[in-house]
């Protein structure tokens, strides 16, 4: 995975709760899932590392698929959120939140008693 | 989004789509994981029809969209329904069977034009057993035989040689017989056994779970279907006519 805006490790950690978003606006499939992100500065996330994610979104029950054409378009696998996959959202939602407030009144706290070096 | 439900039409085996003659070499090393994997051929029909439109609409090549085709085979297959086939397994048990069923066959038909009676000592059995084991095994020696070709390759038919030797040694020189029986009813009776076999196998292999993809088939593959009849009936065929070949050997020959 090719991420220029954040250390890959970061993303990882959340990358399935935003493919969850991003199915939740809507059914997608797995190129458009790929270009939403990439639209939304996470990078380039490749087919390797965004398939199996959403192989393992299906076993989890947390999405449905269906292959269908669209717009006139070609015949693509198109992902839609399950209920289960709408609490497990609002589920990471909840947690991350909760998670990235501690971590910014952490790295706050710690910026106030780090002394700046001089430039 | 106006999206209108794919028109049902009869699978494609993935062989024939453009995509997998395209990337022949990737497309075959991530279909042969899978099935190494006992993953369901609709299953992995599907998990390369994602890798063919991803590539369409991306424009990058499979190996530099998903890696290594076997380690990205792995990476799928651990993420996903952990739904198995076991035919591979019917169809080795099967084989072995009729395997089994052409060597006594075979050496009873030879018997019965001579007029004499079929007689089996204790090793000519124990060698059949090996030959029946190795054919048994078969399925579980598919990888070894692929990533250890010059190793195990050898090693196997080494063993069906040597037991192939040893019961035609041990005719000459161990006397005591533990199955003696009536040539001519083995002979037809197992030959009967070997066309109930190829039936059940050409029943397994015509209704195979094969690698088809969910995508429109590509223009021009009518013969798909008389060439998925040839791919059964061929392999299925084979032993029933071994067996009349080499039975009707001894009658003409002398």
């Amino acid at each position: 995975m090719t991420v220029s805006a954040q250390p890959s490790e970061w993303l990882r950690g959340v990358l399935e709760l935003c493919v969850l978003r991003v199915i939740a606006e809507g059914p997608t499939y797995g190129y458009a899932i790929a270009a939403r992100l990439a639209a939304a500065g996470f990078g380039d996330v490749k087919g390797g590392t965004l398939y199996p994610l959403l192989a393992r979104l299906e076993k989890n029950l947390l999405v449905t698929v269906v292959w269908r054409t669209g717009d006139g378009g070609p015949e693509r696998k198109y992902f839609t959120l399950t209920d289960a996959g709408h609490r497990e959202l609002e589920h990471g939602l909840d947690r991350w939140q909760a998670f990235s407030t501690r971590v910014t009144d952490h790295l706050s706290a710690a910026d106030a008693t780090i002394p700046r070096s001089r430039p | 989004m106006n999206e209108t439900p794919r028109v049902q039409e009869p699978h494609q085996e993935v062989w024939q789509r453009p995509f997998v003659l395209a990337q022949q070499e990737w497309c075959g090393a991530f279909v042969l994981e899978l099935r190494l994997r006992e993953v369901p051929g609709p299953v992995i029909g599907e998990r390369l029809a994602e890798v063919e439109r991803h590539c369409a609409e991306s424009g990058e090549t499979p190996a530099g969209a998903f890696g290594d085709a076997t380690s990205y085979a792995r990476q799928i297959d651990v993420e996903s329904s952990p739904e198995r086939v076991s035919g591979a397994w019917t169809i080795a048990a099967l084989g072995a069977a009729q395997v089994v069923a052409l060597i006594v066959g075979t050496a009873a038909t030879r018997t019965w034009a001579e007029g004499g009676v079929l007689t089996w000592n204790a090793v000519q059995v124990a060698c059949l057993a090996l030959v029946l084991l190795v054919v048994l095994a078969v399925p579980r020696l598919v990888r070894p035989l692929i990533t250890h070709t010059w190793v195990v390759g050898p090693a196997v038919v080494a063993l069906v040689v040597l037991a192939s030797l040893g019961s035609a040694v041990s005719g000459r020189f161990v006397t005591s017989s533990v199955l003696p029986v009536p040539a001519a009813v083995v002979a037809v009776g197992l030959f009967g056994v070997v066309v109930v076999l190829a039936w059940l196998e050409y029943r397994e292999l015509a209704t195979d779970d094969l690698v088809t993809s969910p995508l429109t088939p590509a223009a021009g593959d009518g013969a798909q279907q008389v060439r998925r009849r040839w791919n059964a009936l061929v392999p299925t065929a084979l032993a029933p006519v071994c067996y009349l070949a080499l039975g009707a050997v001894p009658w003409f020959v002398g």
